[in-house]
């Protein structure tokens, strides 16, 4: 199975293991996340005023760009790509005066690169996250063929955060008080599943560059969180909210007291290692609380291949 | 709080601004705070998200800007999938930034140039685009 892939500029800068490992794993498990030629930025942010052409047009140039690859989906890792292309998708679709005026500026835009220009209305690219293409066109279900490292009792709490979830009916990823996608994939794999009450709250998000103490406070009782219901480590999907919980921790010990260290690893990784991925490969190493002696503990890594 | 009110100030030019170009409409909130209850970001605010929807109805304008509100959001849209009254109140905070940043109403402007090194070194790229944007029209 091919599918067309949008790193977006994360992944292929400050995450690249996060990036790796996903796309290991689509390997393994038989997709082909096939990187878009002369993919892009998406902007990152959806713009929510309602005159911001510009925001609007950096995102919809990625989607005009895929079906000119003949491709209907585009899948993503990041969440805040996924969350802006979809909400792009959504906007197209139901605001014409929007879609006309995009589409008359892309169209300048791509017939001055040479391409022929086709009107783009907001449905002709589906836009995915890559745990719901593992959903949906692999199945839970099925993955057990696939597992070469059970993941043996590993506490894993998931953490979901906004990107993915919110708005809901735009993005209709899962359910925005409970999703479980996450949980369902870590289920499969072996883990043992920690529900806490914090897996939608916001991390800080962005607030964390320019109010650096009021995010560390979102970022410490997510944490915290999971570490009262008794995580080994909090999984996510996004490099910023593995900035905040991740890179972080120590200025929360220095802000709030020492406590035990709490691994942040990002599905895919956790996914890789399941899958057979070889360890040196899903990048544990380069994570500012280092996940390596939990998951020797676990014997899922072994301490030579550091 | 105490407030002045009069004919004159409620819904004015600049609360009819917002609503254009939030598309909401701020009557629509009936002040039930479910917005402010979800915000994570809350516990920093010095006047909460459905306060500062009052404010700007009622044309107190300086009070709703002068608070940290609007620069302490993420964004995250919380408020507006907990709001029983369909309000997009993610929204509306993001208009009222977007008017004061193009009447050049805010003096501290956060670009790279105010970023710390280590921040500009090591967070991810989304976060600084992110951070960036919601500092520039
Ligand atoms: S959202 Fe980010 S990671 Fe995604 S392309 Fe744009 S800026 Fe880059
Ligand atoms: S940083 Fe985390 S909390 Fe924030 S947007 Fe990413 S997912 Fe959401
Ligand atoms: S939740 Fe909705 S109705 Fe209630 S105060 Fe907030 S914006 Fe107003
Ligand atoms: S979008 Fe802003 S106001 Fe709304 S809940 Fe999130 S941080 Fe609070």
């Amino acid at each position: 199975m091919k599918i067309p892939y949008y790193p977006g500029c994360t992944m292929v800068e400050r995450a690249k293991h996060y990036n790796a490992s996903g796309l290991a794993s689509a390997k393994a498990l038989g997709i082909e996340l096939e990187e878009l030629p002369k993919w892009t930025c998406c902007g990152a942010t959806f713009p929510l005023t309602l005159d911001r052409i510009a925001g609007l047009t950096s995102p919809a140039r990625v989607l005009v760009r895929t079906r000119m690859e003949k491709a209907e989906e585009l899948v993503t890792l990041c969440p805040f790509c996924y969350n802006t292309l979809k909400r792009v998708n959504f906007a197209l679709k139901n605001n014409p005066e929007e879609r006309r005026r995009i589409n008359a500026y892309l169209k300048d835009d791509f017939e001055r690169e040479g391409s022929t220009y086709e009107n783009y209305t907001g449905e002709e690219v589906k836009v995915l996250h890559f745990l719901e293409v593992i959903r949906d066109r692999i199945g839970f279900d099925n993955l057990k063929d696939h597992i070469k490292t059970d993941l043996k009792g590993l506490k894993v709490a998931s953490y979901y955060g906004c990107m993915l979830l919110r708005p809901e009916k735009e993005l209709n990823f899962d359910d925005t008080d409970n999703p479980s996608i996450m949980d369902e994939l870590f289920a499969a794999l072996g883990c043992e599943i920690i529900d806490f009450p914090h897996k939608v709250e916001c991390c800080g998000s962005y607030i964390s560059l320019n109010s650096p103490e009021a995010a560390l406070q979102s970022s410490y009782d997510i944490i915290l969180s999971a570490q009262r219901f008794g995580a080994d480590a909090i999984a996510v999907t996004c490099s910023l909210c593995a900035f905040n919980l991740d890179e972080r921790q120590g200025a929360m010990m220095e802000k709030f007291g020492p406590t035990p260290p709490m691994p942040i690893l990002y599905f895919s990784q956790l996914l890789a290692l399941a899958l057979g991925v070889p360890q040196e490969e899903c990048g544990f190493q380069l994570h500012a609380v280092d996940p390596r002696p939990l998951l020797e503990s676990y014997e899922l890594i072994t301490a030579e291949a550091k | 709080m105490r407030l002045k009110i009069s004919s004159e100030c409620i819904l004015g030019n600049f609360a009819r601004r917002v609503e254009k170009l939030s598309g909401q409409r701020l009557l629509t909130c009936y002040q039930c705070g479910n917005c402010s209850a979800s915000c994570p970001m809350g516990f920093a605010m010095e006047v909460l998200p459905h306060q500062i929807v009052r404010l700007v109805h009622l044309g107190q304008v300086e009070k709703a800007l002068k608070a940290n509100t609007i620069w302490m959001c993420a964004s995250c849209i919380t408020c507006t999938v907990s709001c029983p009254r369909g309000v997009d109140i993610a929204r509306i905070l993001e208009a009222i930034r977007f008017l004061v940043l193009k009447e050049r109403k805010v003096a501290d402007i956060y670009g790279p140039a105010q970023a710390p090194e280590e921040m500009l070194q090591k967070a991810p790229l989304e976060g600084l685009t992110g951070i960036f944007r919601k500092f520039s029209v």
